[in-house]
């Protein structure tokens, strides 16, 4: 498993260099929020 | 100094270096990358877009490596 590690260890450094990636919770609560600021009440309304 | 003490300082450093020595084989990683892409592509500096592409592409190769050697362990 130490060859796992390596790669784990590679990964989070390379990381660094990306934007931060949203976990899905986080996009969750950045659609919920932009949901009520809009005020759509349903999907009948997406595009307007 | 105690021998504890001692071994908790050295371990400390050794942690330390094994941190290093990651950082060290992924920016090696990067680096041959970047080489690579600039060479093999169009020529010349790599865009942004071509950047994030490239990074992604690292990440994504080990996040594989990852779990090939996940589902080896358990087999």
């Amino acid at each position: 498993m130490i060859l796992q590690k390596r790669k784990k260890e590679e990964v989070a450094v390379i990381e660094k260099f990306l934007p931060a990636q949203m976990s899905e919770e986080e996009i969750r609560t950045e659609v919920k929020k932009i949901i009520e600021a809009t005020g759509a009440k349903s999907a009948a309304e997406m595009e307007k | 100094m105690s021998l504890e003490i001692k071994i908790q300082a050295d371990l400390k450093t050794a942690m330390l270096c094994q941190k290093i020595e990651a950082s060290l084989r992924a920016l090696r990683a990067v680096k041959s990358a970047i080489l690579l892409a600039k060479t093999s592509g169009a020529g010349g500096e790599l865009s942004a877009d071509d950047e994030l592409k490239m990074l992604q592409k690292l990440v994504k190769q080990r996040k594989e490596s990852i779990e090939i050697y996940e589902k080896q362990g358990r087999g």
